[in-house]
């Protein structure tokens, strides 16, 4: 089957369009190649035709998950000649129409070839007329019609087809740049992250492990959790970073004043990570955090620790309720895995009484009672690095 | 890039500790270097008719002997499963049909997982369940046994030592004072961490009916467990299908595990003592230095007798998950409690059930012992226990 795929949003982006037309045509390859599919992609002008000899149920499956795919259709092909696609159109629409029994109809005919001398408008009513003819139960109706016949004409032939499924949507993966996600064991960084990849970040993960805090098992969480979301992009490979920052936890504990324990940790963390991001190049931090989740997600608290922390982060959770993120994270698979009962870092120290109003120079004072210099310096001296 | 000391991940060629045999034993080496060449002679199915079939069943029976000698019951009565879950849940499902005439089970709170879950589902199936009320430390309150066990009661089903806290129940009186309130009641004893204690050599005199028990608990391999049911007494069988097994276990029989047993078996007989002997003195070597650091409480009881190869201890104050990573960073292998829970969240249930405070339960970890492990192990143990109270011990109580 071939299927054409449009890609909306991107269309719009004017003397960038090719450049994200490239980053998608990219994409889909790189997903054929990495998951072994028998599917090739190719240009064709303001879309892209995908010819697959996989079964449909999976490419289409595979193809409307793609970020930065607005829609596919199932199409079929007819070379450029008007008279084979007269003689072709009804034997293609019979399966359809003796099937699902449609009452209406419509064709909508699209030239994107303007050479082509007949008008768009005559070629919807000849084949209209052409179509009513063999199935003489059908009535046009061009407003809500129960069948809409698509026809593409482009240089490289005719394209029909009889139904449009939405795709995923977003930037194709890395287009808009590259990002970090910090990765907890938890239900939201996840779901934070695909959003990041959704909208076309090249996202790579970062964990902090605190041992003897956090063990082996949730280590073992996150590099599930971060290959799940690896795959729902397109690449074959990415980046954990394994952070240690139990040196500057068993500060912050000993040292700051308790009920700024977990924003110190959180400021300890983007610090760390953003020194990383600007060492390899990541354009942003992206966090799980939503707005009054828990105390240290307050507004407060987030502003604090982001003028301390200085380091650009992104939250795309910032408005979502624990339930949408909730049904999203099952969506994505990450859900039973984050649910996997090993203890987070974040979880073992929390305060009885923590700050939700902090003020900025008291955190900023407390911060800098921790020795956070090599850790912003030098962050590689205290973090590994995995391929996942 | 460079190995890090904050990442060092325990390989077999690293220095490890093995001090989880609650959980599961290392298999016993001399006993299965031999059980390849075994494999490879006895591969016919028991059952068959001709004389390859015929020679593997004598070795399965030559086994069967073997284990009813150790436990002092007739072959007869032994029969071999895929291992303790399998035996607790035959068990307890095959008195369904007295249940069903609303007889009652009587259990502890403080059982294992595959009998407190299947009495459970036996619960949400219609049963009734009646607890044993316990004392501190989880031994069952023999003055007040008759709160709970009377002549509804069809099945009483106990655990031997506890797997957890090591407790030995007081099978004896236990068993005599039952009889006495309810002669006809079915006693199922739970023995799988029982081979240290004084009852392995009391099963041949106490008036038990079903007892059940773990192959890789003793050495001897995964997948393969003894269910002996007293001749006389009858259990509905979980599966249909062949006679293997005096009709009662259908499936061809696991020959490899049930060989490995038996060469597990004669090693134990044969050293029991002198094992049983290494264990005491690592137990006692152990409480000895546990109770010069102070910070660690070991969860014994007075007047409650225990396992010596099962130790619970709690620290004042790190979570037992921490006291487990830190030990596991530095290659020393115990749990936090049961390892078939380990992964229920904040799950302390036999020990709270044993009467233990929350927190108490939530520092908790499980040391437990081999005659296989040594007394530099435990040396090892304590100095690491010691240097982790010092270090991250020192931050929880800042915290709290």
């Amino acid at each position: 089957m071939d299927y054409l795929v449009s890609y909306g949003e991107l269309a719009l982006k004017g003397k960038n369009r090719r450049f994200f037309e490239k980053k998608l045509l990219q994409s889909l390859k790189e997903i054929f190649k990495r998951d072994k599919l028998s599917m090739d992609a190719s240009f064709l002008y303001g879309k892209i035709l995908v010819n697959s000899r996989e079964e449909r149920g999976l490419s289409e499956e595979v193809l409307k998950n793609v970020f930065g795919v607005a829609a596919i259709r199932p199409v079929a092909v007819f070379p450029y000649d008007y008279e084979i696609l007269k003689k072709n159109l009804i034997p293609i629409l019979r399966p359809t129409v003796e099937g699902v029994s449609p009452e209406t109809f419509r064709i909508t005919a699209k030239r994107a070839f303007k050479q082509f001398p007949v008008d768009s408008m005559a070629v919807a009513r000849e084949l209209g007329s052409l179509v009513l003819d063999h199935f003489p139960e059908l009535h046009v109706d061009l407003s809500h019609p129960d069948m809409e016949i698509t026809v593409d004409i482009r240089s490289e032939g005719f394209f029909v087809s009889l139904e449009k499924i939405k795709g995923i949507g977003g930037f194709p993966e890395g287009s808009q740049g590259r990002a970090l996600l910090l990765l907890s064991g938890g239900i939201d960084s996840p779901v934070a992250g695909y959003l990041a990849m959704k909208r076309g970040l090249a996202t790579d993960f970062i964990y902090f492990h605190t041992p003897p805090f956090t063990g082996e098992g949730a280590l073992n969480k996150v590099r599930s959790l971060a290959e799940t979301l690896r795959k729902r992009g397109s690449r074959s490979r990415g980046n954990l970073y394994i952070a240690d920052i139990a040196g500057l936890q068993k500060e912050i504990i000993t040292q700051c004043k308790s009920d700024y324990a977990t924003l110190l940790l959180r400021v300890a963390m983007l610090k760390t990570a953003g020194a990383w991001a600007r060492q390899q190049g990541y354009d942003a931090l992206v966090t799980g955090d939503s707005l009054g989740q828990v105390a240290s997600q307050t507004i407060h608290s987030l502003a604090a620790v982001d003028a301390v922390a200085e380091a650009f982060t992104l939250r795309p959770l910032i408005g979502y309720d624990k339930t949408e993120i909730m049904a999203l994270a099952r969506e994505l698979g990450t859900m039973e895995i984050s649910n996997r009962p090993f203890e987070d870092c974040c979880s073992l120290f929390v305060p009885e009484h923590p700050a939700t109003r902090p003020g900025e120079a008291l955190l900023r004072e407390e911060s800098e009672r921790l020795p956070l210099g090599p850790y912003v310096q030098t962050p590689g001296d205290f973090i590994r690095s995995e391929r996942i | 890039m460079k190995e890090k000391r904050f990442f060092r991940i325990v390989s077999q060629e690293d220095l490890m500790i093995y001090l989880d045999n609650a959980a599961t034993t290392p298999p016993m080496k001399e006993a299965l270097l031999s059980l390849q060449e075994t494999l490879f002679d006895y591969y016919a199915n028991p059952s068959s008719l001709h004389s390859a079939g015929f020679r593997t069943a004598a070795l399965r029976e030559e086994v069967r002997q073997r284990a009813a000698d150790l436990i002092g019951t007739s072959p007869g009565e032994v029969i071999f499963n895929s291992g303790a879950t399998e035996g607790n849940n035959t068990v307890l499902r095959g008195i369904t049909p007295l249940l069903k005439r609303g007889k009652a089970i009587a259990l502890t709170s403080i059982g294992h997982a595959s009998v407190e879950k299947t009495a459970q589902a036996l619960e949400r199936e219609g049963a009734v369940l009646v607890r044993l009320p316990l004392k501190k430390g989880g031994t069952i309150d023999l003055d007040r046994l008759d709160e709970a066990v009377g002549p509804s009661c069809a099945l009483l089903s106990v655990n031997a030592v506890n797997n957890e806290t090591g407790l030995i129940q007081p099978l004896d009186a236990l068993i005599r004072r039952v009889r006495a309130i309810h002669p006809d009641i079915l006693i199922h004893v739970d023995a799988v961490q029982s081979f240290w204690s004084p009852l392995w050599e009391a099963w041949p005199a106490l008036d038990w009916d079903f007892l059940t028990l773990s192959a890789h608990k003793i050495h001897a391999l995964k997948g393969t467990g003894l269910l002996i049911i007293r001749k006389g007494r009858h259990l509905h069988p979980l599966l249909s299908g062949g006679e293997q097994e005096h009709s009662f276990r259908p499936g061809t029989e696991n020959m490899p595990g049930i060989i490995a047993l038996g060469l597990v078996l004669k090693q134990l007989r044969k050293n029991r003592s002198s094992f049983l002997g290494a264990i005491r003195l690592l137990e006692e070597a152990f409480i000895k230095n546990l109770a010069d650091l102070g910070d660690y409480a070991l969860n014994r009881e007075k007047g409650a007798s225990y396992s010596p190869h099962i130790l619970s201890l709690s620290h004042e104050s790190i979570p037992g998950a921490v006291l487990q990573n830190a030990l596991s960073e530095k290659g020393i292998c115990v749990s936090t409690g049961s390892a078939c829970s380990d992964r229920d969240k904040k799950s302390h249930r036999v020990l709270t059930a044993s009467g233990y405070e929350e927190k108490q339960a939530g520092n908790t970890i499980r040391v437990s012992l081999s005659p296989f492990n040594t007394p530099d192990e435990v040396t090892a143990l304590v100095n690491a226990l010691d240097e982790i109270s010092q270090t991250v011990g020192a931050l929880y109580r800042r915290v709290r």
